[in-house]
């Protein structure tokens, strides 16, 4: 065979490519997803988070029915379509008890719109839009409050997730122990906006830090910073009534006694008082409550809190007036005692110490940052859009010497992460779980000593009931 | 470039891309796994190709860059392949396959690009960052050693 018989033999067999070559561009757009799955979930780990243990839940669900009977009001119109998913802010719109706000600020191509505002004695509910440069992604709000003087308050946990740029949604909420807080005349709110943008690369340099953010190394900074000024009106603070119950009761041979329910326009609670003796500490319950027409009030509130100290919050019947309520308990976690602790192998992601039952320990490093999490399967509630995460970690963590630290930033998200090197092992548990993670930085140690919420789960498929009035 | 458009354009490239990274690279399985890092790369910098009639030179100039990292890496672990332009008879004795593979790199660069790409003389200088001069001069010596006879049609 001469050159040119060569030449033209070759272009034929370059004219019949593999069949592995068909999936190329599906291939890149999976490994795409993949990378930008990693990203986030790295951000998200290692990112500042809004407020330790803050849950960031999915919800999607329409309220067909409510969203009609919205149609003729028409300013409310957009904020029944946000509040849809959460049964008490839905009725507290429909009640018209919605404040409206009207305030917006831009600086740097972000402008933050407060529109409204739900305010009661338990926590206050706020509305908005964040409006972003093209190809931003999800906006994450960290806001903190303050009085008009610039002092701190105190008694209060404040919850906020991503929110679509251009959404009206639920920015931030602030979740108050009415023991604890006074809200002032005026409230200050600062709102740091962090932008993550849809493609990496895309991400100018912040450039509008309106104040003096102190310059924390590990934190990143945010890309612009807004400040409103509220005027609280009393008469919302004072709205809620108490319902006596007084009545003890068991779950899994430990005893619980309940004083009172407090019922908000927003949201409503009970207190669980622990009997002393009992041989587990009670960490978490899942629950509804039921009345006399069979209408559901879920546990939980619309900013993804569902506990705060003993108190347990759910969807408010405030609005209903119901004659009967009935607690229905369905499943419970429990921590015993000894097993708070577990120890995790900063080398090898191994825990050396047993997990509660189901849970993975994952571990994954950049630069000088150690992302230790722990994977779960979802809550049994979760659905496609809602995915329902709940506390693993405790409040600490301790170094081999013994050294505690508090863990003051938690971060949750569904999925396993994608940054772990058992990865491909779990990926099959993408859809079924979630992680939380705490990040270590210029950690001196190969193994962290975690702190864990719970020991235990328990089911009770019949649940546990109790007529609470 | 919209994501849509390059998954489109991509999807109508990889066999011409495939040919390319196979004559660099000599395996099929190489050559399958450079056309799957350059058309990622693609997709991740798209956005930034603002002129979507560059797009074939484009995406060659990312994948030739794969090619050449891969070559870089495999030099660092086997003896280096190229043969001089001195050493007419080793051409003269490989086949024609091998014979490119081991081109000196410009000139195995043009003939890749201008007859198995099926690149024009003005596209493979843009490919290149060369002039088209360039491209022409290298391209002769290339043939040359190969002892090929085409012609711009072939």
């Amino acid at each position: 065979m001469n050159r040119m018989e060569e030449y033209r033999s070759l272009q034929a067999e370059l004219e019949r490519p593999p069949a592995q070559l068909e999936g190329t561009v599906r291939r890149a757009q999976a490994r795409q997803r993949r990378e930008a799955r990693r990203r986030r979930a790295w951000w998200t780990s290692c990112g500042t988070a809004a407020a330790a243990f803050a849950l960031f839940v999915v919800l999607v669900n329409v309220s067909s029915p409510f969203a009609a009977a919205c149609e003729s009001i028409p300013i409310l119109k957009d904020l029944a379509a946000a509040v849809s998913f959460s049964h008490s802010l839905s009725s507290a719109v429909d009640h018209g008890y919605v404040q409206s706000i009207g305030q917006s600020r831009s600086i740097g191509g972000v402008t933050v719109d407060l529109d409204y505002m739900m305010l009661d004695g338990g926590q206050a509910v706020f509305f908005g839009r964040v409006t972003a440069p093209e190809g931003v992604e999800h906006c994450q709000l960290v806001p903190e409050i303050r009085d008009a003087s610039g002092n701190e308050l105190l008694g209060y946990a404040l919850m906020s997730s991503t929110v679509t740029p251009g959404t009206l949604s639920t920015l931030f909420t602030i979740a108050i122990t009415p023991e604890e807080f006074a809200f002032p005349e005026v409230l200050d709110i600062t709102c740091a906006v962090e932008l993550r943008w849809a493609q990496e690369g895309n991400a100018p340099a912040p450039a509008h830090t309106a104040h003096g953010q102190e310059d924390d190394p590990h934190s990143p900074k945010p890309d612009a910073t807004v400040e409103f000024e509220l005027y609280v009106d009393d008469w919302l603070l004072q709205q809620g009534r108490s319902i006596p119950v007084e009545q003890w009761f068991e779950v899994d041979g430990n005893r619980f006694y309940i004083a009172s329910l407090e019922l908000y326009p927003t949201f409503a609670k009970f207190e669980l008082a622990a009997d002393g003796n009992n041989r587990e500490t009670l960490q978490t319950l899942d629950y509804y409550l039921e009345d006399e027409r069979g209408n559901r009030y879920e546990r939980g509130s619309a900013s993804g809190l569902l506990a705060m100290g003993d108190s347990y919050w759910f969807e408010s019947p405030y609005f209903q007036q119901p004659e009967h309520l009935t607690l229905h308990i369905t499943s419970a976690s429990w921590m015993e005692k000894g097993r708070e602790r577990a120890r995790i192998d900063l080398e090898t992601g191994q825990a050396l110490t047993p997990l509660p039952e189901g849970i993975l320990p994952t571990v994954g490093r950049e630069n000088s940052s150690i992302a230790v999490g722990l994977t779960a399967p979802l809550g049994r509630d979760s659905t496609e859009n809602h995915h329902a995460h709940y506390q693993l970690f405790g409040g600490h963590y301790y170094a081999p010497d013994g050294t505690a630290f508090e863990i003051t930033r938690l971060s949750s998200y569904s999925g396993v992460p994608v940054w772990d090197e058992a990865y491909e092992q779990r990926e099959a548990l993408y859809d079924t779980h979630f992680t939380q993670t705490i990040c270590l930085e210029d950690w001196a140690w190969d193994t962290v000593e975690i702190e864990l919420y719970f020991s235990r789960r328990a089911e009770y498929p019949q649940p546990l009931s109790l007529r609470l009035f | 470039m919209h994501e849509e458009e390059y998954v489109r354009r991509a999807e109508a490239a990889k066999a011409r891309l495939y040919r390319t990274s196979l004559l660099y690279l000599g395996g099929e399985a190489a050559a399958v796994d450079a056309v799957d890092e350059a058309v990622y790369r693609g997709l991740r910098a798209c956005r930034k190709l603002r002129q979507e009639a560059y797009f074939d030179t484009w995406l060659t100039r990312i994948l030739i860059n794969v090619c050449n990292a891969e070559l870089r890496r495999r030099k660092r672990e086997l003896a280096m392949e190229q043969l001089p332009e001195t050493a007419a008879e080793e051409f003269d004795a490989l086949p024609l396959k091998d014979a490119i593979r081991r081109l000196p790199q410009q000139l195995r660069e043009v003939v890749v690009l201008r007859y198995f790409t099926g690149l024009t003389l003005a596209e493979t200088a843009r490919t290149l960052g060369v002039p088209p001069g360039t491209v022409s001069t290298r391209q002769r010596r290339a043939l040359a050693l190969l002892r090929l006879e085409l012609s711009e049609e072939d």
